[in-house]
């Protein structure tokens, strides 16, 4: 009796889980504007710094949150629901009516959404903003502990900057990733720091008036001994100079890192939790392309910033030293593949004894670059990327969420990666072609993988008479070889998507990627139909490259207005 | 479609048509009404949002979708979290009072955490007086209990002459004390020089031989001092030969123990002999050991192959005379994948008594480290021979940090092996069988720590160690140990 009386409860909820296709988790259709900008830069009061304590970090990450996540009966629910194609969990919170992100203070659209240049897309977010020449740098203070040590620098214009080496031995490896991937994630709408490379001479820095220094032998006024104490420490470039990752201090006051859960509680700004944000979640799709294993909430950071006579938080990613194969601590294979502890990979190594080998191990550097850590793609799976630690945002990451990021990623042209390499400044003939070489095979497999459980089929407008779509697959060339096929079935809706049953056609193969309205499926939808109680057309499409009809794309149009108003995937 | 799943399997599973149509219905009004829940945008503000000044590109223009213009108040909005689906709340709720509990066990330790560090206990900490090259353990075993092994290495000027002092104190009384000096001269050739005192109050008794019984199983308290001198020279790159000299004294006598404790006398056969007396004597031995396996505590390949032939001579009134011998072959293979190792070691010691002399019974060999049957208590077994194999397959559990292995293995084990007086006595039926489980953590050569569950037909045995069984026999006398020169 209770096993039957549990079975009710699992089947209830599992039913209840489910969504309907015409109506779950949509809003109600509207003929109004696209909603573009999400209004969260309203002038508040400063929120207190905040400085969460890295270790409790570690061990939430690892085992408090992974566990409610793992415990929580909702969430169970819905995994099992997904047998019916469902999402394990609700939606992102802050997406238009058009699938997309709206601009706000975490993400502002760019290479997704805008054509760019290759030169855009490699100038970041600054304006070539390294240390200035004209005159010595002031060292202002210095960071000794750790495996790279570094200083902040004052240069003649005033501006600071955060001078970073790399490890011993890796001589470019994390300098250039941070200048790789920094750019990336801005062309991609992040906000983040302006990083390059710069090279100095000793005689370039000197020591600040009153900069303390925190030794082995305790705190004391900094000397300096102490920086050729530190240099000594660093890989020196063959021309005697250091090269080092200057990273320009953001604008604002700093305080302190993004939640990962939840929601910064004293900005009144921040009203969604920043794991239900689209552009959080799908930023695990550009931190498996990158490899950015380390992307932990401590590599975030709040600036409370001034604009005009408005005050609010701008939210950055910071160090993106762990990225591109390279590492704070050195190169390591696992970086990426596996977390530091992972139940999973343990429980998989045990039983089957050892006999199968993580893939990770298989992993080399036979590309003979010293500048180039573990940078390759033929063990490289776009839904197996595990940073350092489970991170809250990624356990959230919906295939929509993946397709979002992957049609970022696809955005990156050869052309355009390029141009982002070559700010690097590898010194070795032949690294950057391998690292642009990596970018394009990963960046093809991350797309591939999202595009193959969402239908690429995107961008749609209205020009003339006709809907016309953009097919990404076909437009970033990740299924080479194939023949793409478009179909598409219309009817006639109310605002909760109900078709009115008259109005629906049959499905009609389209020759080319557009869809004429005054003949064919849709004019005979609207032909059927009643305009005041059906005011909307859907029209669902469905891409064949040769395995089968995809999932379809389904796009509204306002009889009315003539706009195209929604999109559901 | 999802209501007719619902109806057709709930009728599958046996659930009777009302509670179905419960569900069905349920299912329609939760799916309606999830239509119409609280859509995340809220009017419009009437500010809107200038452009991002920090990209090139602002978020604004010609875009795929068509031109987005500047924020205007009707593309402009607020985003809220979407609220919980109706069906969740039964769920949620009861959950989330269960989570309650467990949330406030994180959050108490989290705030533990941060008055202990914002205290600054760990800077207090850290400024003791505890000298560097201190380094602790635990170990547990059944007879033992929980023991505690602090240890402290330095050197006596050279970094060439370290010395190790060690003590260990466990639950259960068990005590070892140790002093070990190394000095070592041109790389080539160096001296040990070692003492110690051991108590063990409640060493297990089940009689001698390979047949001798486990329900016989008796008490005593075995206590011993030792001291002596290793010369140790090297005649190639992995080879040594080595001189030792060692005074010992061991005493066997009823434990201090509860009245309810068996001893020696209340078990059939009479007592042993040398019980409830005293065993002094000087051993004078020769060792030569090949060794290719480099990593200590942790080696994925290589070699140990080791021979000892000794002399001992009694110097109080037990007139004992005997020559022991030990032969030790230890090989570690690669396995079909990074760090996979199978560790085997085999190995014989045996005693020969010399004229009419009598070998203590404390004197002869014991199941016990690194001759451990790992499934039985610690000297279940005794006679004046020993031998078996140890197997030991070695898989990575976690890794991390792969290159250098410090990580964490699992290990499957088994120990095969047998006590005997003669070599006849080596057969396939006394041989005692032991096969367990375990990990094994890796992080200096100094701290390898070590969780067994083994099994044997005897029973079941939980260890907890910092010590192993492979490699053991390195520096015995700078590491104090005793157990591989007391014969």
């Amino acid at each position: 009796m209770m096993i039957k009386r549990i079975t009710i409860a699992i089947m209830f909820a599992v039913a209840a889980s489910v969504p309907d296709p015409a109506a779950a988790d949509r809003p109600p259709l509207e003929d109004t504007p696209i909603v573009w900008f999400e209004d969260d830069r309203n002038s508040i009061e400063q929120p207190s710094v905040s400085e969460p304590d890295l270790t409790l970090e570690y061990f939430e990450s690892s085992w408090g949150r992974p566990r409610e996540r793992l415990t929580d009966p909702v969430r169970i629910i819905r995994r099992i629901g997904g047998i019916f194609g469902n999402d394990h969990v609700p939606p992102a919170d802050n997406i238009n009516t058009l699938d997309e992100v709206p601009n706000s203070t975490w993400f502002t659209n760019r290479i997704g959404l805008f054509p760019m240049t290759p030169e855009q897309a490699a100038s970041g977010p600054g304006s070539g903003e390294t240390p200035d020449t004209g005159d010595t740098w002031v060292v202002v203070s210095a960071k000794t502990e750790g495996v790279t040590p570094g200083f902040n620098i004052r240069d003649a214009k005033g501006n600071v900057y955060l001078l970073k080496f790399d490890p011993p031995g890796c001589l470019c490896q994390t300098s250039g990733a941070c200048v790789i991937s920094s750019r990336i994630f801005h062309a991609a709408g992040y906000n983040v720091p302006y990083d390059a490379v710069v090279t100095f001479e000793r005689e370039d820095i000197i020591v600040g008036d009153d900069v303390m220094f925190d030794g082995s032998d305790g705190e004391r006024p900094m000397t300096e001994a102490d920086i050729d104490t530190i240099l000594s420490r660093v890989d020196k470039l063959p021309t005697g100079e250091w090269r080092a990752l200057s990273s320009k201090y953001l604008d604002g006051i700093p305080i302190g890192p993004s939640r990962w859960t939840g929601r910064r509680k004293d900005d009144p700004n921040d009203r969604i939790k920043h794991e239900n944000r689209r552009e959080l979640r799908g930023l695990y799709v550009l931190s498996a392309w990158l490899n950015h294993f380390d992307v932990k909430r401590h590599n975030t950071l709040d600036m409370f910033v001034t604009e005009g006579d408005r005050t609010f938080v701008r939210h950055h990613l910071i160090d993106f030293a762990s990225t591109i194969g390279a590492g704070a601590k050195g190169p390591n294979p696992r970086y990426g593949y596996e977390y530091t502890f992972d139940p999973k990979a343990m429980i998989r190594r045990t039983a089957t004894l050892g006999l199968v080998e993580d893939r990770w191990r298989k992993r080399t550097r036979d590309h003979g670059f010293a500048e180039v850590g573990y940078w390759d793609s033929d063990y490289f799976k776009a839904n197996e990327f595990r940073p350092t630690l489970p991170n809250d945002l990624f356990a959230n990451t919906t295939d929509r969420d993946g397709y979002w990021g992957a049609k970022i990623v696809g955005a990156f042209s050869d052309t355009h990666l390029k141009a982002i390499v070559e700010e690097a400044q590898y010194r070795e003939p032949g690294a950057a072609e391998y690292v642009v070489g990596i970018l394009t095979q990963n960046r093809d497999i991350v797309v591939r993988y999202f595009f193959d459980r969402v239908a690429p089929l995107d961008f749609f407008s209205i020009v003339g008479g006709e809907i016309h779509f953009q097919d990404l697959g076909d437009r970033y060339g990740v299924y080479p070889g194939t023949q793409p096929r478009y179909r598409v079935r219309c009817a006639a809706v109310d605002k909760n998507r109900s078709a009115d049953k008259q109005s629906k056609t049959q499905w009609v193969e389209l020759a080319k990627t557009a869809l004429t309205l005054d003949s064919g499926p849709a004019a005979e939808a609207l032909a059927a139909s009643d305009a005041s109680r059906h005011p909307f057309l859907s029209m669902e499409f469905q891409v064949n490259r040769g395995e089968g009809w995809s999932s379809s794309v389904k796009t509204y149009l306002a009889r009315d207005s003539r706009r195209i108003i929604a999109v559901d995937r | 479609m999802k209501p007719f799943a619902i109806w057709f399997i709930g009728r599958r599973v046996g659930v009777r048509e009302p509670a179905c149509a419960l569900a069905l219905v349920l299912t329609v009004i939760f799916n309606v009404a999830a239509v119409t829940p609280a859509w995340p945008m809220a009017p419009p503000a009437l500010t809107p949002a200038p452009p991002d000044s920090s990209g090139l590109v602002s978020g604004t223009g010609s875009s795929y979708w068509g031109m987005i213009p500047a924020p205007m108040d009707s593309s402009t909005a607020v985003f809220d979290n979407r609220g919980r689906k109706a069906w969740e709340w039964p769920l949620a709720v009861p959950y989330s009072a269960i989570n309650l509990v467990l949330r406030g066990i994180r959050v108490g330790t989290a705030v533990g955490v941060l008055w202990v560090k914002d205290w600054g206990v760990w800077r207090y900490v850290s400024i003791l007086p505890i000298p560097q090259g201190f380094t602790p353990g635990v170990d547990y075993s059944a007879l033992e209990g929980f023991g505690l092994t602090v240890s402290y290495q330095n050197r006596l000027g050279s970094p060439n002459n370290p010395f190790r002092l060690r003590g260990y104190y466990s639950m259960e009384g068990w005590q070892k004390y140790t002093l070990g000096f190394m000095f070592n001269q041109n790389g080539k050739t160096n001296l040990q020089v070692g003492f110690g005192y051991r108590l063990r109050p409640k060493l297990s008794f089940c009689g001698i031989g390979p047949n001798s019984r486990g329900d016989h199983e008796s008490f005593y308290e075995d206590e011993r001092a030792w001291g002596g001198a290793n010369l140790r020279y090297w005649i190639a790159e992995n080879t040594f030969i080595s001189f030792l000299g060692a005074f010992s004294s061991i005493a066997a006598r009823d434990p201090d123990t509860s009245a309810d404790t068996t001893t020696i006398a209340d078990i059939p056969g009479g007592t042993p002999p040398g019980f409830e007396e005293r065993s002094d004597g000087v051993m004078l031995r020769f060792a030569s050991v090949y060794n290719t396996a480099k990593n200590l505590g942790n080696p994925d390949r290589g070699t140990i192959l080791g021979g000892t032939i000794g002399g001992f001579v009694s110097t109080n009134s037990a007139d004992a005379e005997f020559l022991a011998y030990r032969l030790e072959f230890q090989k570690f293979f690669p396995l079909w994948h990074h760090r996979r190792v199978l560790a085997v070691r085999a190995y014989m010691n045996w005693i020969d008594e010399l004229g009419d002399t009598t070998v203590p019974f404390q004197r002869m060999f014991i199941n016990e480290m690194p001759d451990q049957f790992r499934g039985f208590d610690e000297s279940r077994w005794r006679d004046l021979g020993i031998t078996g194999i140890t197997l030991e397959y070695r898989f990575p559990l976690m890794a991390i940090k792969p290159n250098s292995g410090f990580g964490i293995d699992t290990i499957f084990l088994a120990d095969i092996g047998q006590v005997f007086d003669d070599l006849d006595q080596i057969k396939r039926d006394n041989l005692t069988q032991s096969y367990g489980f375990g990990f094994r953590t890796y992080i200096t050569p100094n701290f390898l720590g070590t969780m067994e569950f083994v099994w044997s037909d005897e029973g079941f045995q939980f260890r907890l160690s910092t010590r192993q069984l492979f490699q053991f026999s390195k520096d015995v006398l700078y590491q104090g140990r005793e157990e591989t020169i007391i014969h």
